[in-house]
């Protein structure tokens, strides 16, 4: 896919009990094993979010980042969003806007470019959602 | 001698990957269209379209093979990656890529296929060691030759070194039709200047690419002329492209068993903007080429940013085209 893919989903923003959540797509245009995808950067209203308070769910599994280089097997589909989920609980309630940002980078494992190098595309974008 | 109608029209799934991503069409769907279109020949790439890839139930299957039978439609080439750098901090092993590389030959023969693309990344020595499992499965694996590579290249003749030396049917090549690029595409020159490049700049590389004599002082030339990044960052692409002369395919007709039918845009006329399909599809018959050309649309990517694609149209168009210029009635 490419430029016209926007990573955070259009009118994904949660809030919940133990957080808030919103969705990212994924910018390529085949699947790719979890242990590809990097999150880089999550912000809130402009304010950094520590990514050890930032889970990464996808078919119905939930990640710590840490934990998605080991997860080879699992598999991002094309059409599916993730779930960013940030576990700070009280930073967004149902009905406020928040501008979010998110950085994801994703390695492509087949495509060599030098010794140990392999084709790494980063994707950033910046929204403001109303939460539900 | 050539005959006509002995090379078979097909497309690749990969062509409508804008609507399957936006949900417009299902994978159904896309062998649905290209029934319609004349392209009977299937060729589907699995990390794509088909979600649980490579755990795929025994339902999935009975559907493929249903649709298959509904559309009157064959299926042909399975696109294979080799994931190599899939594991935290290490490459795969050759067992772990010749394993890859048979867990692939065996879904290329549930779906029904009789060739398997393997990407260019693939090492020769891995597609040595496959080859048997290859003929027990009786799918034939061809490297892609896909720019930046093209036959001249060193780890493209290891693979023709090795097929030679292994002998067997089943080790092969597809060409990518983008490596005859005559021109430089008009939809990424298009964009170039939507990003911001200069107009005069932008005519000058695709002047200099269109000559094929080199790109020697093309850096230093645009850079005196005022050259900006977006600028710089299109004749950077000329790197990774290529034109090879048509007739070379004639070196290597033995072991071509699919073509990919690559193609930037179609034009009303019918023909495409940079691959001269005209020069390309006759030679192709003088081969003795017997197989499928796959449409394969990759214009997408370079108008989605203002244009809605079109996926559909564009292999229309492209299989009108294959059907002109194969002699069909």
């Amino acid at each position: 896919m490419g430029a016209a893919v926007k990573l955070i989903r259009d009118d994904s923003l949660r809030a919940g009990q133990d957080g808030y959540s919103f969705e990212v797509n994924l910018n390529w245009y085949r699947s790719l094993p979890v242990s590809s995808v990097d999150v880089l950067k999550v912000a809130l209203d402009d304010k950094s979010v520590p990514l050890d308070q930032v889970r990464f769910e996808i078919n119905g599994h939930q990640y710590a980042l840490g934990e998605l280089a080991e997860r080879y097997e699992e598999f991002w589909f094309v059409q599916d969003s993730a779930v960013l989920k940030v576990l700070q609980p009280g930073e967004v309630k149902a009905g406020e806007a928040h501008r979010l940002d998110a950085e994801m980078s994703l390695r492509f494992p087949y495509i060599q470019i030098g010794p140990d190098r392999f084709l790494t595309n980063i994707t950033r974008c910046t929204d403001t959602q109303t939460a539900k | 001698m050539t005959k006509a109608n002995e090379i078979k029209r097909g497309v690749s799934l990969y062509s409508y990957q804008e609507e399957f991503f936006l949900r417009k069409m299902t994978l159904e769907d896309c062998i649905a269209v290209s029934a319609r279109l004349g392209a009977l020949g299937v060729e589907s790439i699995a990390e794509q379209m088909m979600p649980g890839f490579p755990n795929l139930s025994d339902a999935f299957y009975d559907s493929w093979h249903g649709w298959m039978a509904l559309y009157g439609t064959t299926p042909t080439c399975h696109d294979m990656f080799l994931d190599t750098k899939m594991y935290k901090g290490r490459l795969m092993t050759d067992d772990e890529m010749l394993a890859s590389v048979v867990r692939d030959l065996k879904h290329a023969n549930r779906l029904g296929c009789t060739v398997m693309r393997c990407i260019v990344s693939t090492p020769p020595h891995i597609m040595a060691l496959a080859a048997p499992y290859a003929e027990q499965y009786n799918v034939r694996m061809g490297i892609e030759i896909h720019a930046p590579f093209n036959f001249d290249h060193d780890w493209i003749k290891a693979h023709l070194e090795t097929f030679a030396r292994v002998g067997s049917p089943y080790l092969g090549i597809i060409p990518d039709m983008g490596i005859f690029e005559k021109r430089f595409p008009r939809v990424r020159a298009d964009r170039y200047v939507r990003q911001g490049a200069h107009p005069h700049i932008v005519q000058h590389i695709c002047d200099v690419y269109a000559r094929h004599a080199g790109t020697e002082g093309l850096v230093e030339a645009i850079k005196a002329m005022g050259a900006n990044e977006r600028d710089l960052a299109m004749a950077g692409d000329i790197a990774h492209m290529t034109y090879v002369e048509p007739r070379r395919l004639l070196d290597f007709a033995p072991l071509i068993v699919h073509i990919h039918g690559k193609f930037y845009e179609m034009l009303e006329d019918g023909t495409e903007y940079s691959i001269p399909y005209d020069e390309i599809v006759p030679v192709l018959r003088e081969c003795g080429f017997n197989g499928y050309i796959s449409s394969e649309y990759e214009g997408n990517r370079h108008i989605q940013d203002v244009f809605e694609v079109d996926s559909v149209e564009q292999v229309r168009r492209h299989q009108a085209m294959l059907a002109r210029l194969l002699g069909e009635a």
